[in-house]
């Protein structure tokens, strides 16, 4: 546009120069007239350059103010929002500790979320008489040289108990009585008086002691004991507790908002609606000589306070945005006139033609780089728009390319551009406002906006109606700036609300606090909503309380409680029922701590929450009974098992008795045939007993409940015994047993009978499956924490198909096997049940044909 | 050689017993069940008593207590005579008051030789 406009006049020049001389007008008198011509176009072009830039120096100016302000406005919120938190964390869990407050102020991100926070704190309210108390209190949380500075003794304290980040400076912040100092002080008073956040004046942080002195503000939002009155201000002052609060500096906040640093505008901070000296809270605005050329004023509500800001700029700012045209413009074009009616006579009487006035050119271009520079670097993209009709841009900033990715003759060429790329949903609001431009001459709008990408952004409008002389509207002009990434911010934080809120309700978590004194109880309205009313706040008595609880729970709930309020327990978490409004039962998990206690050391204060668990109660009662059934029917099952093998032994062992009596020849003497029968009777059956009695083990051994007995075993010696008591029977069968015990085998903690019978079954299994002449080798060794015991056997093998089944009880893996070795029987499956009651087991492997080997694997559990 | 009562409710046991007993040349008095048993007892005073533990009715550990209870039977001797064959059973039993313990089935050889060293305990 600045181009266009003075590129205008030379081409006029040029024009001029190039027109063919009518015969009557004098060579001289043209010249003249030339250089009037030019010096009127000049001096034209030169104001209106002029108006053009001071315009778009004032838009350039409101564009970079509303940025700081903007920004400023987040930050602080951010700082408030965090604040609030620290205090909800409080209210929530009525005793925070260091490590909570650590948790807290690392999730809230301090460093990379809030810079310019120094720190984030908890000053916490110490009477006079407290005082020592609270000190070995610290001290014994691991701070021995922990105190209250400065010394000396005062009414009341305020010292710094919580600092995250706690390190560095603000370790020299630990203990100080921030209340012992005029200027907080009166903004802790503030806070405490009006229970609304409160930022100091101007101080020096203690953590900066030392080093450069900066300006320092605290904020402090008050924290009050759970429950207490706060209607007036004797009631806040009751009941306060200590402050959540945030130390910073202006100059790394300010710092630290984007654009601040390069637009170089001054900024001055007010506390209060007006700018008044008095109240200044922050001040690097030039004062120079010169008043600055632009200076705006906004207010901006800061912890419910109002501030006031005042954005000046600066004379590096001017500079910069260069808002009036340099005055050799305004020289050249007086000297460019001067050669040019020099020019123009030469030309004139030469009757030549002049082409010359390139440099001009050249600097007028330049001009309108450095303006073009300007508006493509700022964020905020400048418009100019009709005043009627479609609002159709006539002027837009080339940065709206960076910004939107539209270019400017998207909106030059098509008037309904704007309009149409208005977010749908935002699209009547934003132009219903439109019309209050016209009776209050400036709006803010903030709506979406469709980028070229197809994405939405928000963008924050705000547009001045122009009016003529006549006070008729001219034209529309305004800033648009990309606030997408404040509103996320601001979106993000109320859903992080929201869910914390609904976390609570959807949790079925009531918080409360009760006062040991009135035996007043408040519960928050989840309290109402899970006793099945309408959820609102509750007020009750302990008693009342007491009364809601099932009577089988209330005594065993009331001496949990007593033991904490006594000091017994640092904290109770009880499961009771609730009687609810309905009169049904709800299973309340109740947790609870002291919070509060007098100064003689009884409890003054208990806070805590009550879960609602019904249905994980309900859930485990189920399984308790489906529990109780099935150890009923085990213990019926193994009855059952013992009654009916008693019932097979008795007549069996009348069997073999009167077998072995036969055999022994007491009736009187029996021939070769006689005698053979009597064997087979009696080998019959004690095979059947064996039988009999090893069902009633492995019944014993499922019954609930089976213990074993342990106790230290020489495996060395056990193996040796075992080993010697089987080679009789394996030497009749030609087959040799030999032990082999690793030295660092040593003892370990086993059953011995059950270890006994282990190793029976297994040495039984390896010489009765063995061929005649075969060997046996048993071998001990440590592997790690476990004892292997290997028995290895030259026998016939297992199939892999029958390896799985060796170990079940009376299976037959071939009918031939079994009646040539007796069958599998008991053995196996009895030893593996004993290993796996050891927490061991026993594997097998084997090849048909070479023999196999059974390893017990046993956990050694070795006292040390 | 010795008068020697068994208390049995398995008929069988009660004759494979006194069968063992009486080929040893001993006096066998049989009764059938714990009630019958400290009848016998009573009537016969005998020098050893072979008491089956697992009963229906009067059990053998409650046959024992009204045996010690009895000045008349205080001093018999009773041997617990059972299959109940678990580790621990043994020490219980005399642990209950039994002067010995007996395994079925028996083994015939091993049998009277465990009766004759009990009733040599007589003499002691």
């Amino acid at each position: 546009m600045g181009a266009g406009n003075g590129v205008k006049p030379l081409r006029l020049l040029s024009s001029l120069v190039n027109f063919p001389r009518p015969r009557w007008l004098p060579g001289m008198a043209l010249g003249w007239l030339v250089a009037a011509v030019v010096l009127v176009l000049t001096l034209a072009s030169w104001r209106h350059l002029q108006e053009s830039h001071e315009r778009e120096a004032a838009l350039h100016f409101e564009s970079a103010a509303h940025e700081v302000r903007n920004a400023i406005a987040v930050r602080m919120a951010t700082y408030e929002l965090v604040l609030r938190g620290g205090a909800a964390l409080f209210a929530a869990s009525a005793a925070v500790d260091r490590h909570e407050w650590r948790s807290y102020a690392e999730a809230a991100q301090i460093d990379r979320r809030l810079p310019g926070i120094r720190g984030l704190g908890f000053g916490q309210l110490v009477s006079a008489h407290d005082r020592d108390a609270h000190v070995r209190a610290i001290r014994d949380q691991g701070f021995p040289d922990y105190d209250i500075r400065p010394g000396g003794t005062r009414a009341e304290y305020t010292p710094v108990v919580f600092l995250e980040p706690f390190a560095g400076g603000n370790f020299l912040a630990f203990g100080y009585d921030m209340f012992s100092e005029p200027v907080r002080r009166a903004a802790m008073e503030r806070a405490r008086d009006s229970g609304e956040a409160a930022l100091s004046g101007k101080v020096q942080l203690v953590q900066d002691s030392g080093t450069e002195a900066r300006a320092g503000y605290l904020l402090y939002i008050p924290v009050y004991r759970n429950g207490a009155p706060r209607a007036s201000v004797a009631e806040r002052r009751a009941a306060l507790a200590g402050y959540v609060y945030a130390a910073f500096r202006m100059d790394d906040l300010l710092l630290a908002i984007p654009g601040k640093g390069t637009a170089r505008l001054g900024l001055e901070v007010y506390d209060g609606p007006d700018a008044s000296p008095a109240a200044l809270m922050h001040d690097d605005a030039h004062h120079g000589t010169e008043a600055p050329r632009f200076v705006r004023d906004f207010p901006l509500e800061v912890a419910g306070r109002p501030w006031t800001l005042r954005l000046s700029s600066t004379p590096e700012f001017e500079a910069r945005i260069a808002s009036t045209p340099p005055w050799w413009i305004l020289l050249g074009g007086i000297v460019t006139s001067l050669l040019l009616f020099v020019l123009a006579v030469t030309l004139v009487r030469l009757h030549e033609r002049g082409l010359a006035l390139a440099a001009n050119d050249a600097e007028l271009h330049r001009l309108n780089d450095r303006l073009d520079f300007l508006l493509r670097k700022t964020p905020a993209v400048i418009y100019a728009a009709k005043a009627h009709g479609d609002y159709g841009a006539t002027f837009i900033s080339a940065n709206v390319r960076t910004q939107l990715d539209h270019a400017p003759e998207d909106f030059l060429g098509d008037p309904g551009f704007w309009v149409n790329n208005i977010h749908p949903e935002d699209r009547d609001r934003v132009l219903a406002g439109q019309q209050r431009l016209f009776t209050e001459g400036s709006i803010v709008a903030e709506y979406r906006f469709r980028h070229r990408n197809g994405s939405w952004r928000w963008m924050r409008d705000e547009t001045i109606l122009v009016r003529d002389a006549a006070g008729e509207p001219k034209e529309l002009v305004g800033s648009w700036i990309d606030i997408t990434d404040r509103v996320t911010a601001e979106k993000e934080a109320e859903t992080a609300q929201r869910r914390l809120k609904l976390a609570l309700a959807g949790g079925r978590i009531a918080v409360w606090d009760a006062d040991a004194e009135s035996g007043k109880v408040w519960l928050s309205e989840q309290w109402a909503g899970l006793l099945g009313e309408p959820p609102r706040e509750t007020w009750t008595t302990v008693e009342a309380l007491a009364a809601l609880a099932h009577p089988e729970d209330r005594q065993r709930l009331l001496e949990a409680v007593v033991a904490v309020l006594k000091g017994g327990r640092p904290e109770y978490v009880e499961e009771h029922r609730a009687r609810t409004a309905t009169g049904e039962w709800r299973w309340i998990q109740s947790r609870g701590r002291v919070t509060e206690r007098a100064a003689d050391g009884r409890a003054a204060r208990m806070s805590g929450t009550n879960l609602d668990i019904t249905l994980r109660k309900e859930a485990e009662l189920e399984l308790e009974r489906t529990r109780a059934t099935l150890q009923e029917a085990l213990r019926a099952k193994s009855e059952f098992m013992n009654n009916i093998t008693h019932e097979l032994r008795t007549p069996l062992n009348s069997v073999i008795g009167f077998a072995d009596l036969l055999k022994d020849e007491v009736p009187g003497a029996l021939n070769a045939k006689q005698a053979g029968f009597a064997a087979d009777i009696l080998a019959g059956g004690r095979h059947l007993l064996a039988l009999v009695e090893g069902i009633l083990e492995m019944s014993r051994l499922d019954a609930p409940g089976t213990l074993l007995e342990r106790e230290p075993v020489e495996i060395g010696a056990a193996l040796g015994e075992r080993v010697a008591a089987k080679r009789k029977a394996a030497a009749a069968r030609g087959v040799a047993v030999r032990l082999d015990v690793a030295p660092e085998v040593g003892s370990a903690e086993l059953d011995p009978t059950a270890l006994r019978r282990m190793l029976d079954a297994l040495i039984d299994n390896a010489v009765k499956f063995n061929r005649d002449g075969g060997a046996v080798a048993v071998r001990a060794r440590r592997a790690g924490d476990w004892l292997e015991i290997a028995v290895v056997d030259t026998g016939i093998g297992i199939a892999r198909e029958d390896l799985a089944k060796i170990f079940q009880p009376l299976v037959q893996l071939d009918a031939g096997l079994s009646r040539r070795h007796g069958g599998v029987g008991m053995g196996l499956a009895l030893a593996r049940r004993l290993a796996e009651l050891h927490g061991g087991t026993i594997e097998v492997e084997s090849e048909p044909g070479k023999g196999s080997t059974f390893t017990l694997h046993l956990p050694i559990r070795e006292k040390s | 050689m010795a008068k020697i009562l068994v208390v049995d409710d398995d008929a069988l046991n009660l004759r494979l017993a006194a069968a063992a007993l009486e080929q040893a040349g001993h006096e066998v008095l049989r009764a059938n069940g714990g009630a019958e048993g400290i009848e016998a007892a009573l009537a016969h005073a005998p020098d050893l008593i072979l008491m089956d533990v697992q009963m229906p009715g009067m059990d053998g550990i409650a046959a024992l207590k009204c045996l010690r209870a009895e000045p008349r039977t205080a001093a018999l001797k009773v041997v617990a005579f059972t299959a109940l064959a678990m580790k621990g059973d043994a020490e219980r039993l005399l642990a209950e008051g039994f002067d010995g313990y007996l395994e079925k089935p028996i083994r015939y050889k091993e049998f009277l030789a465990s009766v004759a060293a009990l009733l040599e305990g007589r003499n002691e």
